[in-house]
């Protein structure tokens, strides 16, 4: 015999110490004994007196008798508590009539510190709730019955929700929401069978419920195909009761047929329709067979259900368990509709299985299969309430299926999209295996085909789709069509995709589906995901130049890590190429690095999306930024929030050009106007700088801020003249603080409560473009703000968001016609002002009342 | 584009708000305060201020903007209107006028007849009640604190109590002050406006009895306070406005996401001898009140960094003008103001103009270099 492990002797000098402590609270009935199996067996008695008692409760007599079983593990395993009688089987949490489940959730309830004192503690719990009936109250999940599984079968997979195919539902349509359980109904079953594949020999798959009928009409009408995707289909028969059999399934099939007879399902119905089931089920099986005979046929299952709670408030559903039919018991069900056959030979089998079918059911013992619930009435999805939610039932297409584009389409993929497109031209190399979601044997192989392979191994209805291909090539081909998803995920961090994914979406921006872009920094510490909802001005590369123009001016703090790491104003003076040849550089980073940024930005982003529509409208544009611990910079929890307002958009309608102007940048142009108005007066001109940049590839012209008009300008009602006194410092301010994103791009003025358009004198102007640089470019941007009386005040009081705006990129022309006759502006002669912020261009300084005598010291001592 | 600190979802659907700071500085503050006002009026951003707290000479523009015309051009035109006419004249001659005078005198009378500890024996008439005359003149007559011209604005007006040695602030939601608590009374804009303008080597202090509860529910008690400049206690204006001010402590707590500082400083100035009394108590006072507002406008400097505030400016007039991040090619330069007066003595035209201009110019520009979101 083996000695008490150590533990075990903790257990007994636990047991000592509470039986000399408890003065007879609890006896040690028995010496602790190693028995078989290696667990110490002892018995003790609890002093159950004064336990408060009520109907429908254990009746506990005045001392109890419970065996402990410890094991040697212990106090890392739980002992066993098994009482020595059966007066309490058919109690909840009674296991085998005598087994005490005390833990419903053992992994946190169990304390191993607390050792056997926990235990008892735990048991005086369990005694007090039998004895008032409480032990599976209505506000805790219902404890379902027990089937014993055996793990010899395998598995079924339960997908498909019963529904009103429960008995419950059935009636007048109320049916299971406002059932409780305390509700008695009349018994009754149901009998429904639910379409199986086979997947393999130890799993099972319900992929569909149905009831009888429609079973029988569906094999009869040639609509059941033997095997779906190559896999055995079968049907399974189940028994859907209204009330609870017991609290635990009988282990005699004899008893189980008894206690669905007190339900109400007479057995006689009961074995026509297994008979029914199992007949096609063979049937199935001799259409695959070579020869058509069926040797082995589709394993036979019957289904019990009985109604369950999953949780307080939420409806009854059924709770299935699996009865797997031994190879006897499926023959004989097997030929049971013979006996009504024509040919006397099959009918002779028919009526001996008929026969022998209720003697193998009272002498056949109960054996029960695992049974895994995927269905989503009784489930809860793990993920139910995090950002993910927002992808359920959408269609995606993640443009890259790299380090970061891999991860985020698996996500996709799990948070339940309804179709994934990843977009990828590169191949497997074997370099890449260290950080992203590929394996040795897709080496070689196009990446969105390895990736949606794997992708579509998660899940049964596959549903990604790989498309081999460069990303703007492939997806961005047609140029009017918006794309017929829901999300477009740019992951491919390539400046051609991004311009191009700028330059499609602006035509057509309203029927665009938000976009979101990803990309890290070199080193895989930091990375930054924008969001670009429906509608809103700019997507990718239009918010990450805002967050790089914020982060080298008024975000400079907060950004300064970002801004050297992703936005660089020197090209990164070594690049990290791992691979011999003319590969293209990359970040250093590991698939740990990757998992946190991919999880990190993606989450930002599906928040983003998230967004209540009111904010969605007013800050359309987001940019957050992830920073991984270890990362240089301000210590920030979660993302860095930063958001944009929709800018004001112009066509030009001559070059075609976009023209962007930044809600700065316009409030900025109003204020000068109501400065000029203050100053001059309500109806002279005002103007200044534009200052921006032009994307010849976008086709767009950003304004991010503006100027106003320089001292030695000319103002008057109906002309602007720009000054130049000092324009050059500062366009050179701007550009040197942005690292030249924000330079000159041209110049604005007003025409108040005027047309938006040029004069005469303004088209000359553009023709011969005169800027106020020494190094005038060859084209600038001509912005006019104008509108009739009231669309003009109502902008200039605030209002309105904006005035009537004529925007023009013009390009010089060099002519004999406007060398020699420069239009006279229509100002001759009338008044004009200066500009610049003093109203004249000379303001002496404040009166100095001087004393008199420094004067005349001053004086004299200034004197020879 | 706004930046808010907490996820996209969690943000609040609404404009930014603005805190406004106008320091003390006699006409100076006031005049250099209301280029700043003009500054955000053309932002349009003046209706996104939710708190204005002002001190002294920024008491006088606070009270102007608060409970004056609604309309912009008229409040300007007003506030002109004062800087030009001046405030003291006609304080001189109301605190000469015959009643005044016997007033006066009867009170010193009786502060020599009973002189002992305890309550003190408050005048009950000064010059400074002749600058709260002189205000009732100028069209902040007949206001209340609470009758604010713009709707949902609050003002916080401070003075500081020579007996307790503590803040009074009256406003326009609640007037209190921490050693006492709350005041009951409906306490009067020009009232308020001049126990925070009485220059302590100028004025007299002002003496007055209010009601104070410590709670909404409890009894009132009377005490008596002696009020003085606001600017003793903090010339900016800018404590009140301070993130993460406990309401455990004060009533006076307001959440704004930008603060912005109108101070009429003037910086350092050349080295002084201060040979005399009167020349080394002004010295004293002006490096006390510049340690003080250091120590406050580093403060926010660092709340705006830390992003519990989303943007702190401070157009200080004194600036030396090579500080200015932005080049402004007619910038009025710091050398053609700092030196004027904080007083309340008329002022000419052109000083009126080069002083509001600058406080102008400084506010547009650094609000555009540093929150050009707003």
């Amino acid at each position: 015999m083996t000695p008490p492990s150590a533990g075990q002797l903790l257990a007994v000098a636990q047991l000592h110490q509470m039986a000399a402590d408890s003065r007879g609270a609890l006896d040690l009935l028995s010496e602790p004994v190693v028995a078989d199996g290696g667990a110490i067996r002892t018995e003790i008695s609890l002093d159950c007196t004064g336990t408060a008692a009520a109907n429908g409760g254990i009746r506990l007599r005045r001392r109890e008798r419970f065996v402990l079983y410890v094991g040697a593990d212990f106090p890392f395993s739980i002992p066993s508590v098994v009482v020595p009688h059966r007066r309490w089987a058919g109690t909840p949490h009674v296991q085998w009539g005598c087994l005490l489940c005390l833990f419903a959730s053992p992994s946190v309830e169990w304390v191993p510190a607390a050792g056997l004192f926990g235990l008892v503690e735990r048991l005086l719990l369990w005694l007090e709730r039998a004895a008032l009936g409480e032990l599976d109250p209505d506000d805790q999940p219902l404890h379902p019955p027990v089937a014993y599984t055996s793990s010899v079968h395998g598995v079924t997979v339960v997908h498909p929700d019963l529904g009103g195919l429960a008995p419950y539902d059935a009636e007048a349509g109320r049916g299971h929401e406002e059932r409780s359980t305390s509700e008695v109904v009349a018994p009754s079953c149901r009998l429904v069978v639910g379409l199986t594949l086979a997947l393999s020999d130890d799993r099972k798959d319900v992929i569909e419920w149905m009831n009888r009928e429609e079973w029988l009409r569906r094999f009869n009408a040639g609509q059941l195909p033997p095997s779906h995707e190559g896999r055995p289909v079968g049907g399974a028969l189940a028994v859907l009761c209204n009330g609870e059999l017991s609290f635990e399934y009988p282990s005699r099939a004899g008893a189980l047929v008894d206690a669905l007879e007190k339900l109400g399902l007479a057995r006689s119905d009961l074995f026509v329709a297994i008979g029914e089931v199992a007949a096609v089920n063979y049937e199935l099986a001799s259409q695959r067979a070579p020869g058509g005979e069926a040797l082995t046929s589709f394993p036979f299952d019957v289904f019990v259900g009985t109604p369950s709670r999953r949780m307080p408030g939420i409806a009854l559903r059924q709770h299935l368990v699996c009865w797997r039919f031994d190879d006897i018991g499926r023959l004989i069900t097997e030929n049971i509709n013979f006996a009504d056959s024509a040919h006397p030979a099959l009918a002779r089998l028919g009526d001996l299985a008929q026969r022998l079918l209720p003697d193998w059911i009272a002498t056949t013992e109960t054996s029960w299969v695992q049974v895994m619930e995927a269905r989503a009435e009784v489930t809860v999805r793990r993920d139910a309430d995090s950002s993910t939610a927002w992808l359920r039932g959408r269609r995606v297409v993640v443009l890259g299926c790299g380090a970061l584009g891999g991860p985020i389409a698996e996500f996709c993929v799990r948070a339940g999209v309804a179709a994934l497109w990843v977009v990828d031209e590169d191949v497997v190399t074997p370099g890449i295996l260290v950080r992203q979601p590929y394996s040795d044997e897709d080496i070689g192989v196009a990446k969105a085909v390895a990736l949606s392979e794997r992708l579509n191994r998660i899940r049964d209805d596959k549903p990604v789709q790989p498309v081999i291909g460069r990303a703007e090539m492939v997806l961005l081909a047609d140029d009017t069509a918006a794309p017929d998803v829901d999300l477009v995920i740019d992951a491919t961090a390539n400046n051609t995709v991004t311009s191009l994914l700028e330059l499609r979406r602006a035509t057509r921006r309203d029927a665009w589906p938000p976009v979101m872009s990803v990309v890290i920094g070199h080193d895989a510490r930091r990375g930054i995901v924008t969001v670009s909802h429906r509608g809103s001005t700019g997507s990718g590369r239009h918010v990450m130049r805002r967050l790089a123009i914020a982060g080298r001016t008024h975000h400079a703090v907060r950004l300064a890590d970002v801004s050297s790491d992703l936005f660089p104003l020197e090209p990164r003076a070594t690049t990290f190429q791992p691979e011999p040849g003319c590969s293209s550089p990359t970040f250093i980073g590991s698939a740990a690095d990757l998992a946190a940024l991919a999880g990190a930005l993606f989450d930002a982003g599906l928040q983003g999306l998230a967004r209540g529509s009111e904010l969605q409208k007013e800050e359309p544009m987001l940019a957050g930024v992830v920073r991984l611990s270890g990362a240089v910079g301000p210590p920030t929890l979660g993302t860095d929030w930063f958001t944009w307002e929709n800018d004001e958009v112009v066509r030009d309608v001559v070059s075609g050009y976009e023209v962007r102007i930044s809600q700065p940048a316009l409030t900025r142009m109003r204020a000068e106007v109501r400065r000029g108005a203050r100053l001059r007066g309500t109806d002279i001109e005002t103007g200044g700088l534009l200052l921006g940049q032009i994307d010849d590839a976008c086709r767009c012209i950003w304004i991010d801020d503006v100027s106003g008009p320089p001292p030695d300008s000319l103002l008057s009602a109906v002309h602007f003249d720009h000054g130049v006194e000092g324009v050059e410092d500062l366009i050179t301010h701007h550009r040197d603080r942005s690292g030249r994103l924000t330079a000159f791009a041209g110049m604005w003025h007003s025409h108040p409560c005027g047309k938006a358009e040029p004069s005469k004198t303004d088209r000359f102007a553009m023709r011969s473009l005169v800027t106020p640089l020494e190094k005038s470019p060859n084209r600038a941007l001509v912005v006019i703000l104008g509108g009739d009386e009231h669309t003009w005040t109502r902008w200039v009081d605030g209002d309105a968001l904006v005035p009537d705006i004529f925007a023009q990129l013009a390009t010089r022309e060099v002519t004999d016609e406007l060398i020699a006759a420069p239009p006279v502006p229509a100002s001759h002669g009338t008044t004009a002002w200066p500009g610049g912020w003093r109203c004249r261009v000379d303001i002496p300084g404040p009166r100095r009342r001087r004393r008199l005598w420094p004067r005349r010291l001053r004086r004299r001592t200034a004197r020879p | 584009m706004a930046s808010p600190a907490a996820t996209p979802n969690g943000k609040a659907l609404s404009k930014p708000r603005i805190g406004l700071a106008l320091s003390g500085g006699g006409f100076r503050a006031t005049c250099f305060g209301l280029g700043c006002l003009r500054a955000l009026y053309d932002q349009d951003l003046l209706k996104q201020v939710q708190v204005i707290s002002g001190i002294s000479g920024g008491s006088l523009l606070t009270a102007f903007y608060a409970y004056g015309p609604a309309d912009f051009d008229e409040f300007d035109a007003l506030v002109v209107e004062q800087l030009r006419r001046g405030l003291q004249l006609e304080m001189a001659l109301r605190a000469v006028r015959p009643d005044a005078l016997v007033r006066n005198l009867a009170t010193a009378a009786k502060v020599l007849a009973f002189r002992r500890g305890g309550e003190p024996r408050l005048r009950a008439s000064n010059r400074t009640d002749a600058l709260t005359a002189t205000l009732a003149s100028r069209g902040l007559g007949g206001k209340q604190l609470t009758d604010v011209s713009h709707p949902g604005l609050a003002t916080v007006i401070t003075a500081t109590d020579l007996r307790t040695s503590n803040a009074v602030r009256f406003g326009s939601l609640r007037s209190s002050c921490s050693a006492y608590g709350t005041i009951a009374e409906q306490v009067s804009v020009t009232e308020a406006v001049a126990a925070s303008g009485a220059f302590p080597l100028m004025l007299p202090a002002v003496e007055r009895t209010y009601t104070f509860q410590r709670h909404p529910d409890s009894p009132g008690e009377q005490h008596a306070v002696l009020l003085t400049d606001g600017g003793v206690y903090d010339n900016l204006g800018l404590s009140v406005l301070e993130p993460g001010r406990s309401a455990a402590h004060t009533p006076h707590t307001y959440e704004v996401d930008y603060i912005i500082a109108s101070d009429a400083g003037r910086g350092r100035l050349p080295l002084s001898s201060g040979h005399f009394a009167a020349a080394r108590l002004k010295r004293s006072f002006d490096v006390t009140y510049r340690r003080s507002q250091d120590g406050s406008r580093g403060r926010l400097h660092e709340a705006a960094d830390a992003g519990r505030i989303q943007g702190f400016i401070h157009a200080y007039l004194g600036m030396p003008d090579e500080r200015l991040p932005v080049p402004v090619v007619d910038l009025v330069p710091a050398d053609e103001v700092r030196r004027y007066p904080t007083n309340f003595q008329a002022m000419a035209k052109q000083s009126v103009e080069a002083i509001s201009l600058r406080g102008e110019q400084l506010t547009r520009t650094l609000l555009a270099h540093y929150c050009p979101d707003l």
